[in-house]
């Protein structure tokens, strides 16, 4: 018998209902995981630029830890190693956590960058109209720098939308885990790889649309 | 936390400790010869070429690694591909990192200058001669930064073998970890998880640091004297 070979678009249509919750699971965590992220990001490169003495180095560290080490790591020491000492989260939380955290030290990284290369006038000018330092930060800094830096933003928002396909090793019901356990319970390998291909092809085609459309919509007024 | 357990296995966490680290050096050479070839041919001037490599190249630089990895574990034997667990980890691995890397290959070589080009091309050199001596040579500084961060992705990306089954140190991790909870109790995940955070975060940071070192010499032969 050889049915395994050929691609049978009825048994698609037939797992595709089940695919579709994986993929909005995958969705729902990736769009979470973004915002935190975005959040993380924002705070910790408030701490690393106004060098605010010991946050500054406990900043420092978490991004050399983060970005030295495997993602996948860091989600089995979560899930696995911190029962061991109390911390007992469910799986899809802790992947969003996980995630979240990771995001966070490159959304930091980029924000930074952006921070730096905002020309002096600019900070000196709301400065020197007794503005408090906080709320430069607030209105002027942030509002400027992510404008320069959306595509990098992006592009680590990308990664984490791809990267919680790794949650599918702790057993959250995502997209890929969701095909997986498809092929383990059907063999169909082939229709479910495709499902997978062309459902994160979507997803990241669409992000990246979206991302033009918000480098468009913030860039309005300051194009020459 | 019994820093015992780490001794006990200190074999064990080497063999797999040397086992990440020959799947990180034959996906990093077989990434850059993908690269090379890929990132050479998207610059070419006929466009049909340039598309379809575009296309694969965007292909899989969509697609999560790990859906790659189990693409190539799972769904390659349909097509004839029968891999083990360690090479389907590193064939993946390559193709993704190829990709990323034919893009950053890319951007190198674009940003030599045409001149350069059309000067070694008046000279009487053939093509390959150009692409080899005058192309590459100065491709090759701009891209470093990139090209080292694709690398330190690619070695925490070994770690992916794991769910696929290859015996490299998050594996091996897990199955000491197993055991112990078994035989022992206590608390080993803490502990074995601990500690190949931070053989990684070793192996992380050396790699950083031997780029940085790396970009220092390159950059000195070019300063003017």
């Amino acid at each position: 018998m050889n049915t395994t070979s050929h691609f049978d678009w009825s048994y698609l249509a037939t797992a595709l209902p089940l695919l579709l919750v994986g993929l909005r699971m995958t969705v729902v965590v990736a769009l979470s995981c973004i915002f935190f992220s975005l959040i993380l990001g924002y705070i910790g490169s408030a701490i690393l630029y106004f060098e605010i003495p010991f946050a500054y180095r406990c900043v420092r560290g978490y991004i050399a830890l983060i970005r030295n080490t495997p993602l996948l790591v860091q989600i089995f020491f979560f899930y696995f190693g911190l029962p061991e000492i109390g911390i007992r989260v469910d799986a899809t939380l802790s992947g969003i956590i996980v995630l979240s955290l990771w995001g966070g030290a490159y959304q930091t990284e980029n924000l930074r960058g952006a921070l730096l290369s905002l020309p002096r006038a600019l900070i000196e000018g709301a400065r020197s109209l007794g503005i408090h330092p906080l709320r430069i930060y607030i209105s002027v800094m942030l509002p400027v720098a992510t404008r320069t830096v959306v595509p990098a933003l992006m592009n680590t928002s990308v990664s984490i939308t791809k990267n919680s396909a790794l949650l599918t090793a702790i057993g959250v019901p995502e997209f890929t885990y969701v095909a997986m356990d498809n092929i383990a319970s059907t063999y169909r390998s082939l229709e479910n790889f495709f499902a997978l291909f062309v459902g994160y092809l979507t997803v990241v085609l669409a992000m990246s649309a979206v991302a033009n459309l918000v480098e468009h919509s913030l860039g309005r007024g300051f194009r020459k | 936390m019994n820093i015992q357990l780490i001794y006990a296995n200190a074999g064990f966490f080497t063999k797999a400790a040397l086992l990440t680290l020959a799947m990180f050096a034959a996906s990093v050479a077989l990434a850059t010869l993908i690269a090379v070839i890929f990132g050479g041919l998207a610059t070419i001037k006929n466009s049909a070429v340039r598309t379809a490599f575009r296309i694969v190249i965007e292909f899989l630089r969509d697609v999560p690694l790990i859906v790659n990895v189990f693409f190539v574990f799972f769904g390659a034997p349909i097509f004839g591909l029968q891999l083990g667990p360690i090479e389907a980890t590193v064939v993946s691995l390559a193709l993704w990192g190829g990709a990323n890397g034919a893009e950053i290959v890319r951007g190198g070589i674009n940003a030599v200058s045409a001149h350069q080009i059309e000067s070694a091309r008046a000279l009487g050199l053939s093509r390959l001669c150009v692409f080899a001596f005058i192309v590459v040579p100065q491709a090759v500084r701009p891209i470093i930064p990139a090209y080292a961060g694709l690398c330190t992705v690619l070695l925490q990306s070994t770690s992916l073998g794991a769910l696929v089954g290859a015996p490299e140190l998050l594996k091996s991790a897990q199955i000491i970890i197993e055991r112990a909870a078994y035989f022992q109790g206590g608390m080993p995940g803490m502990t074995v998880y601990t500690f190949i955070l931070v053989l990684y975060f070793a192996a992380g940071s050396t790699l950083t640091r031997l780029t940085r070192s790396l970009e220092r010499r390159l950059n000195r032969s070019t300063q003017p004297s």
